[in-house]
């Protein structure tokens, strides 16, 4: 056999090496967060109707500790997360994608006749101190609270602006729900209920809820990129240190690509810089 | 001090660390793996716990919705509340109580649509207040909700259905079960787990009574932030909790729920002791077999260190001090040790090589060069530049060769190379070389142990030249020593042969008529003469003794027998001088041994004759015992002791008593006389012989003289008794000898004398004539061939002259004549001879002609004469038996010969037969040359009887067919002078061959 004949058998066997990898199909999953899941899954839906080749799903709501939890058992590649990383989680070797900055509103049920809030009576209401519409201007009736933990992404946003809700126990007649869907179907059940959650996640409702000024300040993208608007959160996704690939890689660089900024920008998301 | 563990102490310790550690991580590996097992099992089991609560209070909010969902169809409640009416409340409180009642339920409640409570089932008095749960309003606008309701009295799950009146809504009733006490109590014992529900500030809303441990606050705080269960153990208590998050309905709890684990950790204690015990048996086990294996390991280092040890002490001879009981250390030390003596041991052996004046070289078994010395490379310097350790030896070699054979071909040195290869290869051999620069070296090589091989190279080049110088010396010396031997013999010979006429003409003398002092003077001049050949003898006898030229007989013979002969010999001179013998013999009288009987003899007379000679009317004692035998020597060990009570010896005299020439006292030899050589021929015989000599003495008391000595056992072979030889003649015999023979003469003579008779010897038949004529004689022995007048013609005229004298009866005349011819004895008959007496003369014939004619009292033994030896070539033209060239037994058979009383009597015949044959072959060849034929006949008739005489019985017969050619006229071979002096050149050879041709005895003490 001769050296030119070696050199093309090699040739053949490494060009279908390559061609079966650049083949390989993947479903993806991105569990976790409830504050991203909405407008994740209608990026992922955008990106599975733009290629064939992947396919990416969000299912409902584990939770930002979720998130973390199965990418670093390694059950899926991406997860969702409600907040950015703490120190001791890019510790463990996890790494955070920046979607963008999503707006953080009080809103009613769609019977709420009141259009802002203050700060001190969002820490009265959900304090159990102020329990009837008619203190915050709107039609008598009681306040159905419904909070959520400390570790909720959006307390957290609101924690960061108003002091004291970060360590604030809530009133007995307060809900507490752990999950953003469930905060959804109450606010939805009750039309008199008062709640907090991101923007992007309200388009989750099937009710007609109503956002809250806070101080005076409409939650928007606007006044959010300009710095009047103070409640946000910073969603993304989480992967584990090193190169993704296949429909992850795919996925991120859809999200971050012109067609993802805009999905982000149109759900009221300030897209983060792609440089990031 | 530090302390020092044993190697073997100190691994065992780190095997049953190690295996300790292991079975320790082991024991730790199991029990972990158990503990999680145990654990997990645990867990599993809060886990459903977790979601039996979970179904549980499912199961409530189902039960809860259900009668809810029955009292908002009953149309009656809803009618009542349509129209408000005092039967109407009747209706409602009948309708609730009677459902409260049944549906075992804890709140119950109607609202109208103004949400204002109408009825209250569980607190009926309080009613008219506004419902403020959760749900009532949405209730009141149409719609079912269910809700935790989570106030003060504790958290309730709450379901509310609107009641319509038709399809208007017209109230709401609520219908309510309280998570309190006794539900958590029927919901712990549904999952068989103490309980606990816990509120979003950690507070217990409600719990079992069982659960005695206090909140973990952080953990309740985890799983609320988390959403997962959290899992805490109470090992000490043998409990497992697990925080469940749990939703009620629409909020948020954490449910505590508590198990006892006491029997699953009972289990993991069982194991874990089973685990501890599998593993202390384990490391026990391990312990032993570690100790074991170790000293199996280290068995070999034992070995090592003890060789080391040993051959570190052989070095030096010094034990090697070992540090504590550290095997390792122990081995180290003794090869250090080792090391360091090898090293000083063979600094030492390099040293010492270096001094050597030997060259060494030393390969090994390969034949490789390992070692050699700065001697070896003074010797061979072409090898400087080339040897070194591991050289071949055949490189050696082949540059040897080419300095050895610079001029050689390849051809000649490659076997130059081969030959000293194969040498080597051998390692036994000793061999000269001459090194390049002339010196002379020898080289020995010899195999080592090991098979390599040492050669050592020994310069002697100043040996050789020393040797040379001796060899020169040597020859020089030996020359001398012949030239004095030469003259030493030939002065003994020509002394005593003048000596021999001397005592001759001093017997003859005193048989003449002298006067007193002639007689005197005569008796000095025989006595005198005696002790002067006796001293002669002597002095012959000890240069004999040193020049190792004495050999001594080995026959059977009986020595008390001979110390008794001795003894009577002695007894009458010992009586004669006043003295007496006595003998004391301890052993047994027949005893024979193997030994020689004439040295035997000589010493014992020798002793006695010094006894006697220095004890003047005293006593003298013999005395023989024989010896125990030695330690390993099987021999016959006699002691013979002569004492005296003779003058005696001072004990420095005694010193040197038995040196040459020393004599007691100077004075001793003028009074005593001897030659003071007596004593230490004595002691060199007896050395000899093996034996010893011992002598005491005191001044005035006499001295006792002792030899022990050795003897064989008998072999069979008996020597001729010569006591028995000996013929005593009755009376004093005058004997008449005519005999023209010296030899002859001096042998008949001396046997004639020896047997007691007083001999006369003449010469010719004439002096024989005049001698009877004027002297009476018993017998004349008459020799027939004699000069002048022979001995026929004389015993005619002896006859002639009787007839005429007219005397007493006739002389009896015997013949002596050499029995050449048949008829020789008709003829001596004839001529008026009594008897015939054929040559050579011995004893036994003596003896027997004497008897017949003079008588004796003994007859001589019959005496049979040694086997020959060495034969003569016979030579050509005469045929005959073979005749041996000298038979030393004829001399020897001589009874003064062998009794030892005249020792010197051999030598001294075959010296004069010597000389006068010398005188007798020239005058042969003169009268040969000359035609004489007469005087040619008589004289090889007088040689052959001569020869015969003396035992040269070659010669003999040749004289005798020559001189019985030469009568009958026969042809004679022409060089028969020549075969005649070559006969006598071979006697000559043998007799100068023989250091003692005829066991010359020794001469008795003077």
């Amino acid at each position: 056999m001769t050296n030119h004949r070696i050199l093309q058998l090699l040739a053949a066997c490494l060009t279908t090496l390559a061609l079966s990898g650049t083949a390989k199909a993947e479903d993806l999953v991105i569990p976790g967060s409830g504050n991203p899941e909405y407008v994740l899954g209608q990026l992922a839906a955008a990106f599975n109707a733009q290629q064939t080749r992947h396919r990416v799903s969000v299912p409902p709501s584990s939770g930002t500790a979720g998130a973390l939890r199965d990418v670093e058992s390694g059950a899926t590649a991406l997860g969702r997360v409600g907040r950015t990383l703490k120190d001791e989680e890019r510790a463990r070797g996890l790494v955070y994608l920046s979607l963008g900055r999503d707006p953080v509103t009080f809103v009613t049920g769609a019977a709420g006749t009141v259009r802002n809030i203050t700060s001190a009576q969002a820490e009265g209401v959900f304090r159990g101190t102020v329990t009837d519409w008619s203190a915050l201007g709107g039609k008598p009736g009681p306040i159905r609270a419904i909070g959520r933990e400390t570790t909720d992404a959006a307390r957290q946003a609101i924690g960061r602006h108003i002091k004291s809700f970060d360590s604030l126990v809530f009133g007995d007649e307060v809900k507490l729900v752990h999950l953003d869907p469930q905060a959804i179907e109450l606010l939805d059940r009750y039309a008199t209920s008062l709640g907090f959650l991101n923007r992007s996640g309200l388009a989750a409702a099937k009710t007609r809820l109503v956002m809250l000024a806070l101080d005076g300040v409409e939650p928007t993208p606007q006044n959010l990129e300009a710095g009047k608007y103070p409640l946000w959160l910073e969603f993304g996704l989480v992967h584990k240190s090193g190169s993704l690939g296949g429909a992850a890689q795919a996925f991120v660089e859809f999200v971050r690509g012109p067609a993802g900024q805009q999905l982000l920008r149109t759900h009221g998301i300030l897209p983060a810089p792609t440089g990031r | 001090m530090r302390l020092r563990l044993s190697t073997n102490l100190t691994l065992a310790l780190l095997f049953a660390l190690l295996v300790g550690l292991s079975q320790w991580m082991s024991y730790r590996l199991s029990h972990d793996l158990l503990e999680e097992a145990v654990r997990e099992r645990e867990i599993d089991k809060v886990k459903t716990v977790s979601r039996g609560v979970e179904g549980l209070i499912r199961q409530q909010d189902q039960n809860v919705q259900l009668v809810a969902r029955m009292l908002s169809t009953r149309s009656d409640l809803a009618q009542a509340l349509a129209n408000p009416s005092s039967e109407g409340q009747a209706v409602v409180k009948r309708a609730l109580d009677q459902a409260f009642a049944l549906a075992r339920v804890d709140l119950m409640e109607l609202v109208d649509t103004s949400e204002v409570v109408l009825y209250r089932a569980q607190d009926p008095a309080r009613r008219g207040d506004r419902a403020s749960g959760w749900g009532v309003a949405e209730a009141v606008h149409g719609e079912s909700s269910l809700s935790a309701d989570n106030g003060r009295e504790g958290v309730a799950i709450r379901a509310i259905e609107p009641l319509r009146d038709g399809t208007r809504v017209v109230g709401a009733v609520a219908v309510g079960l309280r998570l309190d006490r006794k539900l958590i109590h029927a919901l712990s014992q549904a999952v068989g787990a103490e309980l606990a529900l816990l509120g979003r500030n950690g507070k217990s809303i409600a719990s079992t009574d069982r659960l005695s441990a206090n909140i973990d606050l952080k953990a309740m705080a985890e799983a609320f932030e988390k959403k997962i269960p959290i899992y805490r153990e109470d090992q000490a208590r043998r409990l497992t909790r697990v925080y469940l998050p749990v939703l009620v309905v629409d909020d948020g709890f954490v449910m505590m729920a508590e198990v006892d684990s006491a029997s699953a950790y009972r289990l993991l204690d069982q194991a874990s002791q089973r685990s501890a015990m599998y593993a202390a048996a384990i490391l026990g086990a391990s312990i032993l077999l570690g100790i074991l294996m170790l000293r199996i390991t280290l068995q070999p280092l034992r070995a090592l260190r003890a060789r080391a040890e040993l051959t570190a002490r052989t070095l030096t001879g010094e034990t090697v001090q070992a540090r504590g009981g550290d095997e390792v250390a122990a081995v180290v030390d003794a090869l250090d040790a080792l090391t360091e003596r090898m090293a000083s041991a063979k600094n030492a052996l390099d040293q010492a090589l270096g001094a050597m004046d030997d060259g060494f070289l030393l390969c090994d078994a390969q034949g490789r060069i390992t070692s050699w010395n700065r001697r070896y490379l003074q010797l061979f310097p072409h090898l400087e530049p080339v040897i070194s350790v591991g050289l071949p030896f055949r490189g050696l070699a082949d540059i040897a060769a080419r300095n050895v054979l610079p001029d050689a071909s390849d051809a000649q040195r490659d076997a130059w190379i081969e030959a000293r290869m194969h040498s080597h290869a051998k390692g036994d051999s000793t061999f000269e070389m001459v090194t390049a620069d002339g010196r002379t070296v020898v080289a020995s090589e010899r195999r080592t142990p090991d098979g390599g091989v040492v050669s050592v190279y020994h310069d002697i080049t100043d040996v050789r030249q020393h040797e040379t110088a001796l060899t020169n010396a040597k020859a020089a010396a030996d020359a001398a020593n012949l030239a004095k031997s030469q003259f030493l013999s030939s002065m003994s010979h020509e002394i005593r042969t003048p000596l021999n006429g001397v005592l001759g003409m001093a017997e003859l003398l005193q048989h003449t008529r002298l006067d007193a002092d002639q007689a005197r003077y005569a008796a000095a001049i025989a006595s005198a003469g005696r002790a002067l050949h006796s001293l002669l003898g002597d002095i012959l006898d000890l240069a004999k003794i040193e020049e190792g030229k004495i050999e001594l007989e080995q026959t059977d013979f009986a020595p008390l027998q001979t110390l008794s002969d001795i003894a009577s010999v002695y007894r009458e001179l010992a009586s004669a001088a006043g003295t007496l013998l006595a003998c004391e013999f301890d052993a047994d009288s027949t005893l024979q041994v193997c030994g020689d009987p004439m040295r035997f003899r000589q010493i014992v007379t020798n002793l006695l004759g010094n006894a006697l000679k220095f004890t003047e009317r005293g006593s003298i004692t013999l005395s023989c015992q024989a010896l125990p035998p030695r330690g390993g020597d099987t021999r016959t060990w006699l002691r013979v002791r002569v004492q005296d009570t003779g003058v005696g010896i001072s004990p420095e005299k005694l010193a040197q008593l038995f040196q040459r020439f020393k004599q007691a006292d100077a004075s001793t030899t003028r009074q005593f006389g001897g030659s003071g050589l007596g004593l230490v021929i004595t002691k060199h015989l007896l050395e000899l012989m093996g034996g010893e000599i011992h002598a005491e003495s005191q001044p005035g008391r006499g001295s006792t003289f002792w030899f022990d000595l050795p003897f064989d056992a008998p072999r069979g072979r008996h020597a001729p008794d010569p006591l028995v030889q000996r013929v005593a003649l009755r009376g004093s015999a005058r004997i008449l000898v005519a005999e023209d023979n010296l030899i002859n003469q001096q042998v008949v003579q001396s046997l004639l004398g020896h047997m007691g008779a007083s001999v006369r010897l003449v010469a010719n038949g004439e002096q024989a004539l005049a001698a009877v004529q004027h002297e009476p004689f018993d017998l004349v022995l008459m020799d027939c061939q004699m000069p002048q007048m022979d001995g026929l013609e004389a015993t005619r005229r002896i006859r002639a002259w009787e007839q005429a004298r007219d005397g007493p009866a006739p002389l009896r005349i015997v013949a002596l004549t050499a029995n050449a011819l048949a008829g020789d004895r008709e003829t001596c008959l004839a001529a008026g001879m009594d008897d015939y007496l054929s040559k050579p003369v011995t004893s036994a014939k003596l003896a027997a002609v004497l008897e017949r004619h003079l008588g004796v009292f003994s007859r001589p033994a019959a005496h049979a004469p040694a086997a020959p030896h060495d034969a003569a070539p016979v030579p050509a033209g005469f045929a005959g038996p073979i005749a041996p060239v000298f038979d030393p037994s004829v001399l020897a058979a001589l009874p003064m010969v062998a009794d030892g009383s005249m020792p010197g009597f051999a030598d001294e015949m075959l010296d004069l037969f010597s000389s006068t044959t010398r005188t007798a072959l020239d005058s042969i060849d003169t009268a040969h040359a000359s035609g004489r034929h007469d005087q040619l006949v008589r004289l090889v008739h007088t040689l052959k009887s001569s020869s015969a005489q003396v035992g040269a019985l070659a010669l003999s017969a040749l004289a005798g067919q020559l001189e019985k050619a030469l009568r009958s006229g026969a042809q004679t071979p022409a060089d028969w002078p020549r075969q005649v002096r070559d006969a006598f050149d071979r006697l000559q050879l043998q007799l100068q061959a023989s250091p003692s041709t005829t066991a010359r005895p020794r001469a008795p003490p003077p």
